[in-house]
């Protein structure tokens, strides 16, 4: 091995000075994000800057802060474990259907509760319960058809994705065939997600703590996913059971994206453009990129939803949704040109 | 990272999200009385009203509140300029909504994706008045007109009289209506979709003595293939001049023989105050088209 190859390799000083100086970046980054939300508010006329001079408004960015920040890092983080246990950059937790999933669950219950009154409480909350049920649902049936032979199979698996996918999304539009018109305007609109300012406290809490626990478990995990990224071979040449890892990263990670759509509804974007970012910036070593990744998500949501407080074409504040698709697939294009794919 | 540091990290993060939520005592009433800029209590002055419905707000409109009328949805038509936007159809812009002082929201609701819950956390300890109404069938459109009138009482409360009296005088028997047969009520056109039994329109045309064409659902869409085998006598188009050009080429009789009536009034796309005065259009249109039948009549009878 050559002095340079000593040198940039993973362990050695230069790696671990770059992937300081990313994850002081990413802080950074996050940091301004979360300044920008908290200053950034709207009046009657348009976007105002500044701290509120009244509590109850701070209070609003505050749990929107908050709710963006758990949102986003479990997304970030969700698509992260995702990417490395299919060994596919395009991974993220909708390519698994939990979107689709999220709109099926959410139809349906619309339809119960218009044809049986007393189910009505099931679309309390936004239809958090039926949305999270739906993504779960939908997740389990990916989860049993990319099985091969008892063991879960990575090409398998992006296949019944997509299966599933599909399938949830024509099974939400056939179940809203049978709702008023109205109705099914504003599911489409709810599958544009939302940044809660006003949050459930119990929902909050929960999605808080389901998050950090599932983040916590992933950094453990991270040295065996370093050798899962690679191949099966190789991971079990260091002593990863390939075999217990997939299901345990799976399930963390399908707990992540529910809890990012319990609080947020569905997001697409924030969970494959956040690893990407912040591989772009730490490298590839998982004990950075977990961290990283949540950083990445979070950023990418505080920031999308401190955007949507300024950006007003007289047709009020835009869907979050818009907002984190435009700046998701613009962000992707960029790290692609401007950035070498790290990607194994 | 060991337990006891994993331990209080979740308890500080617990406790910051439960602080999220605003409590009681961050209510604006009660923080802001005394306050030259503190809202007006709902009935003491003018009304400041916000609607996250079109169709509340072309009622609104017509009621004579477009000067009270502060915030509404990005779907609203006719408002003032200065009139802000305050839902995404999402999520309520709950900062702009507060910094608007309303002193009364309406919508109206929806099985998914209802803004009611929402406002009612934002309502609680304020003193606003809100209320929301379904507006499935033409009985609800009747129902919000006179509640929208007694929630914001004064001169409204005469006026959603007159325009529920309107309604009713709009909506009686026409025998222009039972004269033309089972029709095809369509408001799209590519593919056909129609109004079916349980929606507004379907009422109306009931109420005006006309007979739906088509039975089940309330919006089904449709095959044209569909439509060529219904063959209906005549087709009523809801919606722009576009349509017709579509329907024109199908090869069904009511096409061919011109027996269209077209209802172009954006009113009846809305079920709300708008409607009384789009159902006198389409008796206007009405009467048109059923002269022009008889005037068929007569001259296939003449040698």
């Amino acid at each position: 091995m050559s002095d340079a190859d000593r040198t940039s390799a993973p362990g050695s000083w230069r790696h671990a000075l770059s992937r300081a100086l990313g994850m002081i970046t990413m802080l950074l980054l996050l940091a301004g994000a979360i300044a920008a939300r908290m200053l950034v508010g709207r009046d009657a006329d348009g976007p105002t800057f500044g701290l509120p001079d009244r509590s109850e408004i701070l209070s609003f960015r505050l749990t929107a802060t908050v709710s963006a920040l758990v949102a986003g890092g479990s997304l970030g983080a969700s698509g992260l474990l995702l990417q490395t246990l299919l060994r596919n950059p395009l991974a993220s937790p909708f390519i698994l259907g939990l979107s689709a999933g999220a709109g099926l669950g959410m139809s349906v219950a619309a339809w119960a509760a218009m044809s049986t009154p007393s189910l009505a409480w099931l679309l309390a909350g936004g239809a958090l319960l039926p949305a999270v049920i739906g993504s779960l649902a939908a997740l389990a049936l990916v989860v049993l058809i990319g099985r091969r032979r008892g063991v879960l199979d990575a090409l398998t698996l992006v296949l019944a994705g997509v299966i599933v996918s599909s399938l949830a999304g024509a099974l939400a539009l056939l179940v809203q065939q049978f709702l008023p018109l109205e109705t099914r305007g504003r599911i489409s609109l709810w599958m544009l997600g939302r940044i809660p300012e006003v949050a459930d406290a119990a929902v909050l809490s929960l999605s808080t703590i389901v998050s950090v626990l599932s983040i916590a478990l992933a950094w453990r995990l991270a040295r065996a996913m370093d050798a899962a990224a690679l191949s099966d071979a190789e991971a079990v040449s260091v002593g990863v059971d390939v075999r217990r890892l997939r299901p345990a990263l799976l399930g963390l990670s399908a707990l992540l994206a529910a809890s990012a759509t319990a609080l947020c509804g569905p997001l697409a974007f924030v969970g494959l453009v956040g690893p990407h970012l912040a591989r772009m910036l730490c490298g590839a070593t998982h004990r950075a990129l977990v961290p990283a990744s949540l950083m990445a998500g979070a950023l990418l949501l505080v920031g999308a939803d401190a955007l949507r407080q300024i950006v007003d074409a007289g047709r009020g504040r835009l869907p979050i949704g818009v907002v984190t698709a435009i700046l998701g697939s613009l962000a992707f294009l960029w790290l692609l040109r401007r950035f070498r794919p790290v990607w194994p | 990272m060991d337990r006891r540091r994993l331990l209080l990290l979740l308890a500080a993060l617990a406790f910051g999200a439960a602080a999220c939520e605003p409590g009681p005592d961050s209510k604006a009433g009660t923080a802001r009385e005394g306050d030259a800029a503190a809202p007006p209590s709902a009935t003491a002055s003018a009304p400041r009203i916000v609607s996250l419905s079109p169709a509340i707000t072309t009622t609104l409109l017509l009621l004579g509140e477009k000067r009270h009328l502060v915030g509404c949805s990005p779907w609203c038509r006719g408002t003032a300029d200065s009139t802000a936007v305050v839902w995404d159809g999402s999520q309520i812009d709950a900062e702009r909504l507060l910094a608007l002082r309303p002193t009364h929201i309406v919508h109206q609701s929806t099985l998914g994706n209802d803004p009611g819950e929402e406002l009612a956390v934002l309502a609680r300890g304020r003193d606003w008045s809100t209320a929301s109404w379904r507006l499935d069938r033409l009985d609800d459109v009747r129902t919000m007109i006179v509640g929208l009138g007694e929630l914001l009482g004064g001169d409204a409360h005469e006026r959603a009289r007159e325009l529920a009296a309107r309604l009713d005088a709009a909506t009686a028997p026409d025998e222009n209506a039972a004269a033309l047969g089972p029709a095809l009520i369509l408001f799209s056109a590519d593919p056909p979709t129609a109004f079916g039994p349980g929606s507004y329109v379907d009422d109306l045309w009931a109420s005006l003595g006309g007979t739906n064409a088509i039975s089940g659902a309330a919006y089904p869409e449709l095959s044209v293939e569909q439509v060529a085998r219904l063959d209906p006598g005549w087709i009523v188009v809801v919606g722009s001049d576009r349509l017709l050009d579509s329907i024109r080429d199908w090869p069904i009789t009511a096409s061919r023989e011109g027996r269209i009536v077209h209802a172009d009034d954006a009113g009846m796309l809305e079920p709300g105050g708008g409607l009384a005065g789009a159902i006198e259009s389409l008796r206007a249109e009405l009467a048109r088209a059923a002269g022009a039948a008889r005037a068929a009549r007569d001259s296939e009878k003449s040698p």
